[in-house]
């Protein structure tokens, strides 16, 4: 079973739940795989403690231009719907690289056959193990915009790598297309929000999200105490605590640190719940 | 003068240093707010008012396949790098994959595929009692955040220009990705909102890496001081002078924030801290 992750605005708490209910399932005695998609912003290594290790480079394609068969026509410049190539009349075009996505559009176009392949590297991705969860972590390379990219990687090699029954996927904040292709595949989903104005907009954004991919999902509200405002139907309510705060500074899980916090006994119960 | 907002983490405060800022800044400029963060957008919760410009967007485009012409010869299949085509009784577009590159129309022998624009999401000015705001919707799900957000940015102009504002401030999504990339390019100065956990420490040096890389000049604001003096001192050493003001934690900022109110019309300590980091702001800036 593939769990998911998501919320919509940042620091909800998706990482800390995500981190937290994997944890708790691994103590259940099931086999736990964590990949955390966030590419942008990697944190689940940090709230766990743990080092990465075993890793893996991400590569797109660029184009390289054979200056011998290049007759400077520029129809390659034309197709580039990113605006990554320019060309001055008469020279060889140029490759703004951070622009470039890799879509080859460049070598189809080009009657002369003169791109050939070069690779650059947009991020890379990471193994590791703790607290008997199996943890793969994905990277961007600051100045990349190809998050998406690292996510598919991520998947590819977790899903495929994983030993884990159960899959649980942390998701970046937003509602954009690196989001939808870390949900893509998920049984089922997990949103976590809290209790502002903001969260609760967010919330219904990502919901939108997840109607669209067909996921059933399930309701988390962390902080709940921190206003009056009361979210239905949520599997959980994660009360403000220090405790949290602490562990989430410490890099230690919850569950690990203060298994008889109420807040841990409901996570054991929520791993209960979603093994069965 | 534009100036960028960003964290790399969410969650850090970004929208609430930029609405604090926007509305004591205001006080004595004339300036333009432009939200960044399409996918998730907040300021226009915390400043109510009228929507005098709505226009959509069509900002992305996405490929489409003409199935009289189409001779199922999966040229196109090869040639998309997306994996955003399938085969299953002619050919088929995934929406959310495809990237609207292009490439598919190259390789198409019959010229069956065509690319069309797609609506991406919507454009709204605000006029709020104080200043202008900018702010996006992007359809959930749909690609193309960072080309919104470029959108967003080029109106923001266009209205600083038209009222005479000297400031345009943007607030950036969480992430480095690519629609903080659009929401830094360009700007002249940039803003780092530090946390100080391991995560946000590790996550604002990502983006100040980037910030860097388009050689903006930059300083950070650390938010939330007072939940771990380990790390604030950890943060210190690692930005030093970089650091140009601190917002100490106060339980009244997350109870005013639930209630969409901008922290800096607070009572407490915290309050009289964003108004110093206005001001701050200002003697730097101007």
């Amino acid at each position: 079973m593939i769990i998911g992750v998501t919320g919509g605005k940042g620091g909800t708490g998706k990482t800390v739940v995500a981190v937290n209910l994997a944890v708790a399932i691994a103590k259940t005695g099931r086999g736990v795989t964590y990949l955390d998609c966030d590419a942008d912003c990697p944190s689940a290594h940090i709230v766990m403690g743990a080092k990465r290790r075993m890793k893996k480079k991400v590569t797109s394609f660029i184009p390289y231009f054979n200056s011998g068969k290049c007759k400077k026509c520029g129809k390659c410049v034309k197709v580039c719907e990113l605006n990554a190539l320019y060309h001055l009349l008469g020279k060889i075009p140029t490759l703004l690289e951070p622009i470039c996505n890799g879509c080859r559009a460049c070598v189809l176009a080009c009657p002369h056959n003169a791109i050939r392949e070069k690779e650059k590297t947009v991020g890379w991705t990471y193994k590791t193990e703790k607290y008997g969860v199996e943890l793969f972590s994905a990277e961007l390379k600051p100045s990349e915009p190809l998050s998406e990219k690292i996510v598919d990687a991520i998947k590819i090699r977790g899903l495929g790598e994983g030993r884990g029954e159960i899959f649980i996927i942390d998701t970046s904040a937003g509602a954009h297309c690196q989001v939808v292709r870390a949900l893509e595949g998920c049984n089922r989903a997990i949103a976590v929000t809290e209790p502002t104005l903001f969260g609760i907009h967010d919330l219904e954004v990502i919901e939108s999200v997840l109607r669209k991919l067909r996921i059933r999902y399930d309701l988390i509200v962390n902080r709940s105490t921190i206003s009056k405002r009361r979210v239905k139907h949520a599997l959980m309510q994660i009360p403000y605590d220090k405790k949290m705060i602490e562990c989430y500074v410490d890099g230690v899980p919850i569950v690990e640190r203060y298994p008889e916090n109420p807040i841990s006994k409901d996570f054991f119960k929520l791993a209960e719940k979603m093994v069965r | 003068m534009r100036i960028v907002v960003l964290s790399g983490k969410g969650g850090t405060g970004k929208s609430c240093v930029v609405s604090s800022l926007a509305l004591e800044i205001s006080k004595r400029r004339k300036l333009v707010l432009v939200d960044g963060d399409a996918d998730c957008p907040n300021q226009h919760i915390i400043f109510p008012g009228r929507d005098v410009r709505k226009e959509k967007l069509y900002v992305s485009k996405i490929a489409v396949v003409n199935y009289r012409k189409c001779n199922l010869c999966r040229k196109c299949l090869e040639a998309c790098q997306f994996g955003a085509l399938k085969a299953e009784k002619g050919i088929k577009v995934d929406e959310l994959r495809c990237e609207g590159c292009g490439a598919c129309v190259l390789a198409c022998p019959p010229g069956a595929v065509k690319l069309v624009p797609k609506l991406t999401g919507g454009m709204f000015v605000r006029e709020t009692k104080n200043f202008s705001l900018v702010y996006g919707k992007l359809i959930p799900g749909e690609s193309g955040s960072g080309k919104i957000v470029h959108e967003l940015k080029k109106k923001g102009d266009e209205i600083a220009r038209e009222r005479g504002a000297e400031l345009v401030l943007v607030d950036a999504p969480a992430g480095i990705g690519c629609p903080v990339i659009a929401a830094v390019a360009g700007c002249d100065y940039a803003i780092g909102v530090l946390e100080p956990t391991p995560a946000g420490m590790k996550n604002l040096e990502r983006a100040l890496e980037m910030v860097e890389y388009f050689k903006i000049p930059y300083c950070i604001v650390m938010n939330k001081v007072g939940i771990s003096r380990e790390n604030e001192r950890k943060a210190v050493r690692r930005f030093g002078r970089k650091i140009a003001a601190r917002i100490p934690y106060d339980e009244e900022i997350p109870q005013l924030l639930a209630e969409g109110i901008p922290p800096v019309l607070g009572k407490r300590e915290a309050a009289r801290s964003f108004r110093k980091l206005a001001e701050k702001m200002e003697s730097l800036l101007f």
